[in-house]
């Protein structure tokens, strides 16, 4: 009999002890990816409303700048690319939110990442109003849908020229002018998270490679196959480059 | 001496566990969750603050607080005084609204819908950052209510009524400006328009008019300056351009921006934050029940919808406080805007498609009392 109950009090012994004890962690395969987007213009730090000179030597100032990142992918050794599914940014000069994460990203060594400018035709066509306000694709949250037309504006440059005092808008759209990026880069993934900063040089949008002079080319564009558009959109192909990345 | 010993191993492992037994809710009142409806198909998932959940009893609350002269010094003004359900919780018509004091206020009455899907700060000069805060403004604002917090405060706590209601609410016993604020919050969150002759037309409940359908192209496109073009009356000289400033499904957008108005000494967005480029910027406002809500700007200095569109069509450089370089979202209208009669006649019967008749009736939102 006591040895019963010295078993039925082990026992309670043991499951009250396991019962409060934290579950174990779980072992994590997977981290973050903190990016850091530095925007430039050449080599100065851009900022809006300041004044800067074009390729085109026109001076001009900024009131908007701002985009869509989507189809983030990692190229592992093998040169097999690795999809990030389902994650976007929205960056906007005017909030000042160039400071964002990647999630899911598996262990390993890689040699680079890409991403685009713009979104792939199901998401940018599809309905809008699905994501929540503070979902990088909310028209509400980044004001960059045409919602008659049922596509995202992938990226808004607008401003104003100095010398005559016009003001001039770009709103860069279209499937078929999303920018995609591979950017090589020799990096390993272990267990702490990755700290990545990529370089925007602004200035490559009107320098590269056909100057893009507003008074000449144009002061505006919505439209996803005029020339303005075309330009610029061939413009953007060396915005990016990678500054670092490095795991903490 | 060994059952005793027992029953202390038993007694010490059970406290091992206090935590968990904590957890149980000691509250034995319920709180039942808000239940609202709205298009989701062409609305956004809303957003809610986290720490102020819609509860049926915290929008009553509000409701009550929102229709009762209780707020206002002398007792002859709520909420509603200014903010009137049949237009779309305007003023009334009225350019400017006036205070218990007689005195005149220099902005015109906002609507309150739909402000679950706001984001950047309430008040036509952004100067509220959160609902709750705007809310109390109104109250001890000395042009409008001209009523202390504290006051408040004490009136309601002398109410049984209010005090019954705050204890179902908010589970507390005495009221204070936090609580006020939060139950204010909630009922004007509650207001939800998104039954539009609009709305029931993208449903597929409904069609458009032919001059309806017009007025629509007419929103969503671009206008091209008469400078650029020989003969006013081409066809491709038809849009108004409305959509790059209310193009989404709440026809509004984050942004507090200028339109190109005649400076009244005002500069909104810019008197807040001190920002030269933020001078005689305001509050996007919606275009959805838009017929109800006139007169029509920040300072209701159009009295109609075809004034509004007037405005917008004229030639604004010649009046505007800002340099419209300096406003690239009217780079299209920054020249002189042409459209026919029949073409402002249409846009305006656009417009009307976006009243929402439920909200003006509805008595969900309507005085509890």
């Amino acid at each position: 009999m006591k040895k019963i109950i010295f078993i039925i009090i082990g026992i309670w012994f043991l499951i009250s002890v396991m019962g409060c004890k934290p579950d174990p962690p779980i072992k994590n395969e997977v981290s973050t990816m903190d990016i850091i987007i530095n925007h430039l213009f050449d080599t100065s730090d851009f900022e809006l409303n300041q004044e800067y000179t074009l390729p085109s030597d026109e001076p001009v100032k900024f009131s908007r700048f701002a985009y869509l990142l989507s189809n983030f992918y990692l190229i592992d050794e093998n040169e097999f690319r690795i999809a990030l599914d389902k994650q976007y940014l929205y960056i906007d000069m005017k909030y000042s939110n160039s400071d964002f994460k990647l999630i899911n990203i598996p262990k390993g060594t890689y040699k680079g990442i890409g991403f685009s400018i713009g979104l792939d035709s199901i998401i940018n066509h599809g309905n809008p109003n699905q994501y929540t306000l503070d979902h990088p694709l909310s028209p509400i949250n980044n004001s960059l849908h045409w919602s008659w037309q049922g596509g995202y504006i992938f990226t808004a440059i607008e401003g104003k020229t100095i010398h005559n005092n016009e003001s001039f808008i770009f709103h860069l759209a279209g499937t078929q002018n999303k920018v995609d990026f591979e950017l090589p880069y020799n990096f390993s993934k272990e267990d702490d998270a990755i700290h990545a900063i990529l370089n925007y040089n602004i200035k490559e949008v009107f320098q590269s490679p056909e100057v893009y002079t507003i008074e000449i080319d144009g002061l505006s564009t919505h439209n996803v196959e005029d020339p303005v558009t075309l330009k610029l959109i061939n413009n953007m192909k060396d915005v990016f480059s990678v500054s670092s990345i490095e795991s903490l | 001496m060994k059952k005793l010993f027992i029953i202390s191993f038993l007694f010490i492992t059970l406290l091992s566990c206090k935590d968990v037994i904590n957890e149980i809710p000691q509250n034995p009142f319920l709180i039942t969750p808000y239940s609202f409806s709205y298009n989701t198909s062409l609305l956004p998932p809303p957003r809610i603050p986290s720490d102020n959940p819609l509860t049926e009893e915290g929008v009553q609350l509000g409701r009550m607080l929102f229709y009762d002269p209780i707020l206002s010094s002398d007792s002859s003004q709520s909420c509603n005084s200014c903010h009137n359900q049949a237009n779309a919780f305007t003023d009334n018509n009225n350019q400017f609204s006036v205070g218990v004091k007689g005195t005149v206020g220099k902005r015109n009455s906002m609507a309150i819908f739909n402000l679950m899907w706001h984001i950047d700060g309430f008040f036509w000069d952004g100067s509220a950052d959160i609902l709750r805060h705007q809310a109390i403004q109104p109250i001890i604002d000395e042009t409008e209510m001209n009523e202390t917090i504290d006051h408040v405060i004490m009136k309601l706590n002398r109410s049984p009524l209010y005090k019954e209601h705050l204890q179902k609410a908010f589970l507390e016993s005495t009221f204070d400006e936090k609580i006020i604020g939060k139950a204010l919050e909630q009922f004007m969150l509650s207001i939800v328009s998104s039954n539009s002759k609009f709305d029931r037309v993208m449903l597929g409940l409904e069609s458009f008019t032919d001059e309806e359908k017009v007025g629509q192209v007419i929103f969503n496109s671009e206008s091209i300056p008469l400078k650029d073009e020989v003969d006013p009356n081409n066809p491709q000289n038809f849009g108004a351009d409305c959509f790059h400033c209310h193009g989404n499904s709440l026809f509004m957008r984050r942004e507090f921006l200028t339109n190109g108005l005649s400076d009244n000494g005002d500069k909104g967005l810019g008197d807040v934050t001190g920002n030269p480029n933020d001078n005689y910027k305001f509050k996007t406002t919606s275009l959805r029940n838009i017929e109800k809500t006139a007169p029509y700007m920040h300072d209701g200095r159009f009295k109609t919808l075809e004034e509004v569109v007037q405005f917008y069509l004229s030639d604004m450089n010649a009046s505007s406080a800002v340099d419209l370089s300096d406003s690239p979202n009217l780079h299209a209208l920054k020249d002189s805007v042409y459209l026919s009669p029949e073409h402002k006649k249409a846009l305006i019967s656009f417009l009307k498609t976006l009243t929402d008749e439920s909200l003006l009736t509805n008595e969900k939102y309507s005085s509890p009392f």
